[in-house]
């Protein structure tokens, strides 16, 4: 008798337990693994470039000084600030190599000399088309100002104040933000420019590159 | 290499060959060069010989890359060197330089490593004033001795890089 009390004991609350647990028709298996995630979307191509960009150019051009015209070459490092997407800040520097003058008198005939001039503008897209999200063309117009000095056995030693103002025509290789080792931006350039300063007139004509990050 | 600058007032330069190598971390390379061209001067048609060694320092400033197998750079460099100027029939004159530069090479990654740097150099020198004086000073408003003038001028590097 005390035995079958004892498993009474012990039993009963085991059944009763067993049937309040919900009974589930489906057959247990092992979790699935998860399917795999489509991967994400290309960060968007930016239509046209507008990045702080630092480049290089080398131009040729002329100053017509009083009396005598000097051929120029210069090397130019510039660095420039967009302001809105079209519309960039821009100043440089460019050593100038002044070649040998000819002029008609022999006083205003002179040795080759050099010069330097610093620069600052704006410019503004006139024109632009983005192909293909790749490359982006533009026509710019420039303007700008700042200061030149150029050195050599006939002037000697002149400052120049002077203004511009120029048109640009290149194109802009546009880079994804997909590359952390790369610039976003390769820029390739021609740039016309005609310069007025106090006394006389130039003109340049350069080829150049940037890079915009 | 390419080089157009003054001596003594007057026009020299010339084209010749050059050489370079350098050891380079992720974006510097320090380098030691070496070249030498035939010295022409315009102004008083003599000719000669220029050899100059130099060492310097590069900065990959910028780099572009159009995918995995190349791209574009831009590269700021400075530089040292000592050049001497023979002349045929005349002085054999030994200049320092100090200039800085840019440069920007093409540079291909895959199949193998190549590029092709194009440099364009501003340098400044001293005249040596011993050699004889050929210069004249003319125009009215002159106030320069060309005899004394600076030997600046400018330097153009073209060739291939691996």
């Amino acid at each position: 008798m005390v035995k079958h009390l004892v498993f009474a004991l012990f039993a009963l609350p085991a059944v009763a337990r067993a049937e309040m647990q919900p009974v589930s028709d489906e057959p247990t298996y092992a979790q699935p693994p998860p399917e795999p995630q489509p991967p994400p979307p290309p960060p968007p191509v930016e239509d046209a470039p507008a990045h702080d960009k630092l480049g290089f150019r080398i131009g040729f051009g002329t100053l017509h000084l009083p009396e005598r015209d000097v051929r120029t070459s210069g090397l130019t490092l510039h660095i420039e600030h967009p302001v809105i997407r079209t519309v960039r800040l821009f100043a440089e520097y460019e050593f100038l190599w002044l070649d040998k003058t000819e002029a008609m008198s022999l006083a205003t005939a002179g040795y080759s000399g050099t010069g330097h001039r610093a620069l600052g503008g704006v410019r503004a897209e006139l024109i632009g088309a983005t192909v293909r999200d790749k490359v982006h063309f533009y026509l710019d117009a420039e303007v700008g100002g700042g200061l030149g000095v150029i050195s050599d056995d006939v002037g000697g030693t002149q400052v120049m104040p002077q203004a511009f103002a120029g048109l640009r025509a290149g194109y802009d290789y546009l880079w994804g933000l997909t590359n952390a080792h790369s610039s976003r931006v390769w820029e390739a350039e021609v740039i016309a420019r005609a310069i007025r300063f106090d006394g006389g007139t130039g003109a340049m004509f350069g080829i150049g590159m940037a890079w915009g990050d | 290499m390419g080089h157009n600058g003054r001596y003594l007032g007057h026009d020299e330069g010339g084209f010749g060959p050059y050489l370079e190598v350098a050891a380079t971390t992720r974006r510097w390379s320090y380098f030691a060069e070496l070249g030498a061209t035939k010295l022409t001067s315009k102004d008083t048609e003599r000719t000669g010989m220029f050899t100059r060694g130099g060492i310097g320092v590069r900065w990959l400033a910028r780099s572009f890359l159009f995918d995995s197998h190349g791209g574009v750079d831009m590269n700021l460099e400075a530089f040292a060197g000592l050049g001497q100027l023979r002349w045929e029939r005349g002085e054999h004159v030994l200049r320092p330089d100090l200039g800085l530069g840019v440069s920007y090479q093409v540079r291909l990654l895959k199949p193998f490593k190549l590029a092709l740097r194009v440099s364009a150099r501003a340098y400044f020198a001293p005249n040596d004033h011993s050699a004889a004086p050929m210069a004249v000073c003319r125009g009215a408003t002159c106030t320069t001795d060309a005899s004394r003038s600076s030997s600046s001028g400018v330097m153009a590097l073209f060739g291939f890089v691996w």
